[in-house]
């Protein structure tokens, strides 16, 4: 049974592969088929955003959610993206066989076999893992199987839940993890989670390669991965990692836009971007933070970047109003703060308990290892080489982050200042900072380092 | 050898040893309702345990007949892996375990002593 709902978690994952690389063949096809392998983690993310946000409109307009709308919206995907791409004069490039294998260097090879080794065990544990998480047992999967079993957002049941108002990307995934697995599996529904991970680290991965030196990359890659929190929660079937993976790669495509001004990495962004805000509600502040550090950081080329910039940041917000009207429709509460606005001001006295636990968190050596350290180090390092404009967009998402973080415990009154789970979620919030480091830090560290042969020049 | 092929050799020997080693100590164990069982081998937090049931019916009728052979303790438990027990608790030693089952013989009742579920 559990080989049958493995097989099936590879066919859906494959799906989701085929959509983002038919999505990328419409952003900017690509020249040759090693370079296709080289974005196919960005691909991947790319369609499971896309297949996720459009199964989510179908579900809002009353859809049945099974294999045909599954499938049947993935296929209708790809046909209209293989056609932006052709009428935008993308053409898939010959099948030839390579002539040798690609380069690779010492360092790479020897870092990628230790991310190798840990995902397989990453892969054991997630196969066998069970559904302990309170969040995940309480609403996120029993969300996900009343999608399977009813085909749609059932209202009686959603209003029963706790968080009912909590976006629906990840039950929505979930739901189509369980059609493809034949039964709603609680425990092999972990390797979803795994395969995310594993997207996410080919995108950096892919993304950086050939503009940044290795070394820069795997390093703070591997950091991240074997920080305490990373291995012990990844895989558990709640939206934390999913929202940080995604936000990470649209940040980074961001950056990316910001040297490079290719109008596909913007796309792409805003693409994730849209998922970002439909996986968790703090979505809404980190795609607000991605794209006002780069407004901030265009300023002196406003007419060109500020429409651009604010197009895309409109348009991935409004992609998110089909949900905000079914929360409406159904009189369910948009889960805004407990004290947000004015309450802030009746609840001072836990604005700087709460700045401290968002940065002690942070730089908690128990929990993420030395990841934040590294970022500051990193950033610090750019501005002393005399770059802008990378270091500052990436000083202020963290800035924003470290805000976010403070204002959901200080408008939450009911959260303790703690860092125990049960009392407050500020250490799976924190992984936004956590999974940005591998996708910023190498682009600064390359800066910084003068004689770095793959330097992009952003002073 | 081609330069180029040490790297992926590497990459590719790391991706085959290591799943290839740990399965060769045997597929991963997926926990099962006989690994509630925990069957003490030294003092401890011991239970003395008449049978586990999948009704509650049953359970209940195994009780009845527990009590009324004189095992006054005897309870009705879940045993944590959906299934429920009727046992009796507070057995600090094997050697007492042991002289509570030889009695459960004496009057025809079957006991395992198990470890209490942490």
């Amino acid at each position: 049974v559990t080989a049958y709902a493995i097989a099936g978690l590879v066919a859906l994952n494959v799906l989701l592969l085929v959509v983002g690389a038919s999505i990328l063949y419409a952003l900017r096809g690509w020249a040759t088929w090693g370079e296709l392998v080289c974005f196919s983690g960005v691909a991947y993310l790319l369609g499971v955003s896309a297949t996720n946000v459009a199964w989510i409109f179908e579900l809002v307009l009353g859809i049945a959610f099974g294999l045909a709308t599954i499938i049947g919206t993935a296929a209708a995907l790809v046909f209209v993206a293989f056609l932006v791409g052709y009428r935008a004069g993308h053409r898939l490039p010959r099948p030839r066989v390579p002539r040798g294998l690609p380069g690779l260097s010492l360092v790479s090879a020897v870092f990628a076999t230790m991310t190798v080794v840990y995902l397989e065990a990453a892969f054991r544990a997630a196969r066998l893992a069970g559904l302990y998480e309170f969040d995940a047992w309480a609403f996120w999967v029993p969300k996900a199987k009343a999608i399977y079993y009813f085909g749609g957002f059932d209202e009686q049941f959603f209003r029963e839940l706790i968080n009912q108002a909590y976006p629906p990307l990840v039950p929505v995934l979930e739901a189509a993890a369980f059609q493809f697995m034949g039964s709603p599996d609680v425990v092999t529904v972990h390797l979803q989670f795994w395969f995310l991970l594993v997207g996410f680290i080919v995108a950096v991965v892919g993304l950086l390669s050939g503009r940044v030196a290795p070394i820069f990359v795997w390093p703070s890659l591997l950091l991240m991965l074997v920080a305490p929190h990373v291995g012990g929660h990844f895989s558990q079937p709640t939206a934390d990692f999913l929202l940080d993976e995604l936000f990470a790669v649209a940040a980074l495509l961001i950056a990316l836009w910001l040297i490079d001004r290719q109008d596909w990495q913007l796309l792409a962004a805003g693409l994730l971007l849209v998922a970002v805000m439909l996986t968790k509600r703090e979505g809404y502040a980190f795609a607000a933070s991605a794209i006002v550090a780069a407004l901030v950081v265009t300023t002196r080329d406003r007419r060109s970047a500020w429409p651009k910039l604010i197009t895309v940041g409109l348009v991935a917000a409004a992609a998110t109003v089909p949900w905000r009207i079914l929360l409406a429709v159904r009189h369910l509460g948009g889960g805004g703060p407990e004290a947000g606005g004015t309450g802030l001001f009746s609840n001072l006295d836990r604005a700087w308990p709460s700045f401290r636990l968002a940065l002690s968190t942070l730089f908690d050596y128990h929990l993420w290892l030395i990841v934040t350290p590294l970022a500051v180090v990193a950033i610090v390092a750019a501005f002393a080489a005399g770059a802008r404009t990378l270091p500052l967009y990436t000083t202020l998402v963290y800035v924003f982050a470290v805000i976010t973080f403070t204002y959901s415990t200080w408008a939450f009154p009911s959260l303790g200042i703690s860092k125990e789970p049960a009392l407050n979620p500020i250490v799976r919030l924190t992984g936004e900072v956590v999974l940005l480091t591998p996708a910023l830090v190498p682009l600064l560290l390359a800066r910084a380092w003068r004689k770095a042969p793959y330097v992009a020049d952003d002073a | 050898v081609n330069r180029r092929i040490v790297p992926w050799a590497l990459v590719l020997a790391a991706a085959i040893g290591y799943p290839v080693g740990e399965l060769s100590a045997g597929a991963p164990h997926f926990p099962a309702r006989s690994d509630c069982v925990d069957i003490a081998k030294k003092d401890g937090e011991i239970e003395a345990v008449f049978g586990r049931f999948d009704r509650r019916a049953d359970a209940e009728a195994r009780l009845r007949v527990a009590l009324g052979r004189g095992f006054k303790g005897s309870e009705i438990a879940s045993d944590g892996c959906g299934r429920l027990k009727v046992f009796v608790q507070g057995i600090r030693t094997l050697a007492v375990g042991r002289e509570l089952a030889r009695e459960a013989r004496g009057v025809g009742l079957h006991v395992t002593l198990e470890y209490a579920a942490p």
